[in-house]
């Protein structure tokens, strides 16, 4: 399944920090016009270098669904970084 | 009756084995540890995330990395490796000859690197230094 929820924490001093929950799927309603260029240029790329297209797009379809879950978290210091896709 | 069983009597029966003999033979295969007896192998848990932690202790700033990738998004990967084109993969192989790394990428199939993210889960490196520290696992 795609990820459905971002959530981004960001911490730069020990007193201050935001969390934010970012829901992707209007994300991925406003990106949909795109879609239809990116399936063509990836259509004329797979063309170009003799590449499935099937393949190529169920490849494609299963890194996306295989992102939720993904967790980064990056400390130093006072400052903190975290990035994580449900 | 067990197979190793049925070939002792039918030496029996054939000739090439006295009464005693296989007297002696059976009883040392009712000695033989069940264990040893052929038994499906245990299945192996399979790992869902690789976690990487990296902990950096330099001076007075300590810096902690921790990383959880979907083995689900590892798979994928792969899957989008396999695409890419023999002429490129040629490519990337003579730059790696070139920096000391006499990988062949083309003889890389996609099925020994799905294998090789099935075992994952038996794997777990661990590098320590004065001031760092890496551990790499499945989980």
């Amino acid at each position: 399944m795609i990820p459905q929820i971002a959530t981004v924490r960001v911490q730069s001093r020990p007193d201050k920090h935001f969390r934010l929950w970012i829901p992707l799927l209007p994300i991925y309603l406003i990106l949909t016009p795109l879609l239809f260029l990116i399936i063509i240029a990836g259509v004329v790329a797979c063309a170009r270098y003799r590449i499935n297209p099937i393949r190529a797009l169920t490849a494609a379809t299963q890194m996306l669904s295989g992102l939720g879950g993904l967790h980064i978290d990056i400390k130093q210091g006072h400052s903190t970084v975290m990035v994580q896709l449900v | 009756m067990n197979e190793q069983r049925k070939q002792i009597l039918e030496m029996v029966a054939e000739g090439k084995l006295t009464v005693d003999e296989a007297e002696r033979l059976i009883a040392a295969l009712d000695d033989t540890p069940t264990q040893n007896l052929a038994s499906p192998e245990p299945k192996l848990k399979k790992p869902k995330y690789l976690r990487v932690l990296v902990d950096s202790r330099e001076k007075d700033e300590q810096a902690h990395v921790n990383v959880r990738i979907p083995i689900q998004l590892l798979r994928a990967g792969v899957k989008l490796a396999s695409l890419i084109p023999p002429k490129a993969l040629d490519q990337a192989s003579d730059e790696l000859q070139r920096s000391g790394m006499p990988i062949d990428l083309t003889k890389l199939k996609p099925e020994d690197i799905d294998e090789l993210v099935d075992h994952l889960g038996e794997m777990t490196v661990e590098v320590q230094s004065d001031e760092t520290e890496v551990h790499v696992f499945c989980e």
